[in-house]
């Protein structure tokens, strides 16, 4: 008697299922959840399960987190709520747990084409993209190409610089799918960096299509930041602080996220106190600074948020403003009365430096070193030297892996600079450079390497020691913004894989900074030969 | 740092340390000294961060049980103790804003508040006048729809005990008492008891009961 009950009710919620399944299809979302509460009543855990794909599919992400995970947690085997959980996930630009949920769910379902793009997806924005391209070439037919897989593969070969490759791809996937969006995007980020000017009419392409896409807007203005068509790139820059762009934007910290944010400086009422809160990325943050002193005679009641290891210099460059821990942002609210909000530091370019005139015209050094150590450390080097030229060096760049790809040139490739004679380099290389000491060991006489400072805590004796030198020779790092805006020499050598926006495109002299000559390395030149030229034109150069 | 200075040659490399001369936790976090944290934000705008672990405390738990006051909420602090004023400005420049109306009645003689810089001077300013609103002791409980908020010293007895006695009427609040840890200082047991009250005693030294009606 007890079975037949239990058959029967395993039936009722087979056929309730199957009644979701159909609303579903039918896009009947509000039929589908009133069959879903009944199934919750049934047997909670898949009834959940069922909630939260109808919750998804009205892209009600919090809802549908909340059924998802409890369902999952009501019954590890519950595989429709794991399955649903990734593109959830996704969707919350949370790709840490989309990968984590992604990788069970591919050992389970690895046939899946669902599951894997998915879960390949999710590789993909956690900057995995050998395992990425991996899952995607495992799913890629070449007899019926699909359009997310191509996609996918298109911008995992970008990201691995394989652009052979990805342009091949590229335009094969243009002739199957000509009216795609997708791929009207994925050109123009493919081109974003090589070839600007052609992206920059994706984009505006790709705009007209889906005008509200932020994500989209938000590359653009990179583009367009590069091109200097600052007036329009500065206010699509602002895209970067929304959460649809997640953390390769510009996230501001968190203790501000409840805090009433004004993007607009024009907008800030002088009589009111205003808080300016740093942005993420120290070499950002300095070129942003180059209009600072500009914002403080407009807006002299301003309280700067910014990380500790930055206050010294900070207070001793900007005296007049006042200089508080991110801790402030909870007490925000709290006196909304007598401040106008915060505005983050990258918001107050718009108005400052609209144009190229405006940064060439305003070139004066901003940043002050602390002179009584930059004496000391000078005196020092040359007393242990020999009195001979100082030159520092930094040859790794970039915090994500994308980008220190793009910027790093290795130390080995610096033959013809280190071999300078006349000259000392010092290293100013933050972070783990223990690989690179061992392996020059002998090699350089004149290669210094400075223990005692950790460059990236103590970012005042870095500064110093930098300012101690005569001038310095980096790849495109946060070092050359520090040094460019106390007014240093630098030579800046960028690779062919890209460049920060400041940079542009083929100027020799950085219109931000007053004594920035740029290197570009083309790829008709070998990288030796790259580095030969520009230690050549050291050697010419009197300092 | 001082107790964990006199220890640490004994305690094996400690993933963590919270110590001041009275107390040494090993291997916990302490996140009132980060650069995000709050309380020693508001400590260093007022010329305090020399102040005891138990300020530090006081002002981050006071920070904590009031986070979700909003536009609707009306917020009475009554400070009993002219020990307690750091606490008392504490809230008033986390909250003045965020409330609908915050009141103050304040200890007869505040200490000396020193204000880091013009900012921090004008909350201060404001802070005073917030404290002359004609609120007073015998407001505390009179108004169902306010959170009040009593802060007392366990250093004057007869101060604990009126607290305690004028708690009894909150319906929605806290009473907070620095120093009820500390050996000797009155714990008002039988007032308490019979307000069916239990004091949490926490191990940075102060004690608290909340009204949750």
């Amino acid at each position: 008697m007890k079975n037949k009950k239990t058959d029967k009710g395993i039936e009722d919620a087979i056929a309730i299922s199957q009644q979701i399944d159909a609303h579903l299809k039918s896009e009947n979302y509000g039929e589908a959840m009133i069959e879903a509460e009944k199934l919750v009543s049934m047997n909670r855990s898949p009834g959940l399960a069922y909630k939260g794909l109808v919750h998804l599919r009205k892209n009600e992400l919090d809802f549908a987190e909340a059924a998802l995970v409890e369902s999952y947690q009501l019954n590890p085997k519950q595989h429709l709520a794991l399955v649903n959980l990734i593109p959830v996930y996704l969707k919350k630009r949370d790709f840490k747990k989309a990968v984590a949920f992604g990788e069970e769910a591919y050992k389970i379902f690895p046939k899946n084409e669902s599951v894997a793009i998915n879960y390949a997806a999710a590789l993909m924005q956690e900057q995995k993209y050998d395992q990425s391209l991996a899952i995607f070439n495992s799913l890629y037919d070449e007899k019926s190409p699909k359009l997310p897989i191509l996609s996918g593969l298109i911008s995992c070969y970008r990201s691995l610089f394989q652009t052979e490759k990805s342009d091949e791809l590229l335009a094969f996937a243009e002739r199957l799918f000509p009216d795609s969006q997708e791929l009207v995007r994925l050109r123009a980020d493919t081109f974003a960096e090589r070839d600007p000017k052609n992206a920059l009419s994706s984009f505006e392409k790709a705009l007209k299509n889906s005008s509200d896409n932020v994500a989209l807007k938000w590359n653009m203005s990179l583009v367009q930041l590069r091109l200097h068509k600052f007036d329009q790139g500065w206010s699509n820059y602002d895209n970067g602080l929304k959460p649809e762009v997640g953390k390769i934007g510009r996230p501001m910290p968190t203790l501000f996220n409840k805090s009433y944010m004004i993007t607009d400086p024009n907008e800030l009422d002088p009589m009111k106190w205003t808080i300016v809160v740093v942005e993420q990325g120290i070499g950002d943050q300095v070129l942003f600074f180059g209009c600072f002193r500009e914002f403080l005679i407009d807006y002299p009641k301003t309280i700067l948020i910014s990380e500790k290891r930055m206050r010294s210099i900070l207070s001793r460059s900007f005296s007049s403003c006042l200089l508080y821990p991110y801790g402030f942002g909870p007490l925000i609210d709290g006196n909304i009365r007598n401040t106008n909000g915060f505005i983050p530091l990258g918001c107050i370019q718009k108005k400052y430096r609209p144009s190229v005139d405006s940064y060439i015209s305003n070139q004066t050094p901003y940043l002050i070193p602390d002179q009584e150590k930059t004496e000391k450390y000078r005196s020092k080097l040359l007393q242990k030297t020999g009195n001979k030229q100082l030159v520092g060096i930094s040859w790794k760049g970039g915090y994500w892996e994308r980008a220190q790809k793009t910027k790093t040139l290795e130390l080995d490739y610096w033959e013809s600079i280190l071999q300078l004679k006349d000259y000392i380099f010092v290293s100013l290389q933050y972070g783990d450079v223990e690989r690179e000491k061992n392996r020059m060991q002998g090699r350089y006489e004149n290669l210094k390497w400075i223990d005692g400072i950790d460059f990236k805590a103590d970012l005042d004796s870095w500064f110093a020691l930098a300012c101690a030198c005569d001038r310095v020779v980096s790849v495109s790092t946060a070092l050359v913004h520090f040094v460019g805006a106390a007014g240093k020499k630098v030579d800046l050598l960028l690779s062919d894989r890209g460049a920060p926006f400041i940079w542009g495109l083929e100027e020799k002299k950085a219109i931000a900074y007053r004594d920035i000559t740029i290197h570009r390395k083309t790829p008709e030149v070998t990288i030796q030969e790259f580095f030969k030229s520009v230690a050549n034109r050291i050697k010419h150069e009197t300092l | 740092m001082k107790l964990y200075e006199l220890i640490k040659d004994r305690v094996k490399d400690p993933k963590g340390v919270i110590s001041d001369s009275e107390m040494c936790l090993l291997n916990r976090r302490d996140f009132l000294f980060s650069e995000t944290s709050a309380a020693k934000t508001f400590l260093g705008m007022y010329n305090a961060l020399g102040v005891t672990y138990e300020m530090y405390s006081i002002i981050d738990f006071l920070f904590t049980c009031l986070c979700r006051v909003d536009s609707t909420s009306h917020l009475r602090i009554f400070q009993l103790s002219s020990t307690m004023t750091l606490p008392s400005l504490a809230m008033s420049v986390m909250f003045t804003d965020k409330v609908e109306r915050i009141e103050m009645c304040l200890a007869r003689e505040n200490q000396k508040i020193l204000p880091i810089d013009v900012y921090a001077k004008v909350l201060a300013k404001r802070f005073a006048l917030q404290g002359d609103t004609g609120l007073h002791l015998s407001d505390i409980g009179n108004n169902e729809h306010a959170v009040d908020v009593l802060l007392c010293n366990s250093s004057n007895e007869a101060e604990v005990v009126s607290g305690f006695n004028a708690f009894r009427q909150v319906k929605k609040g806290l009473i907070l008492i620095k120093g009820y840890g500390k050996f000797n200082a009155p714990n008002c047991g039988e007032i308490t008891t019979a307000g069916g009250m239990n004091v949490h005693c926490t191990l940075a030294g102060f004690g608290f009961v909340l009204a949750l009606r």
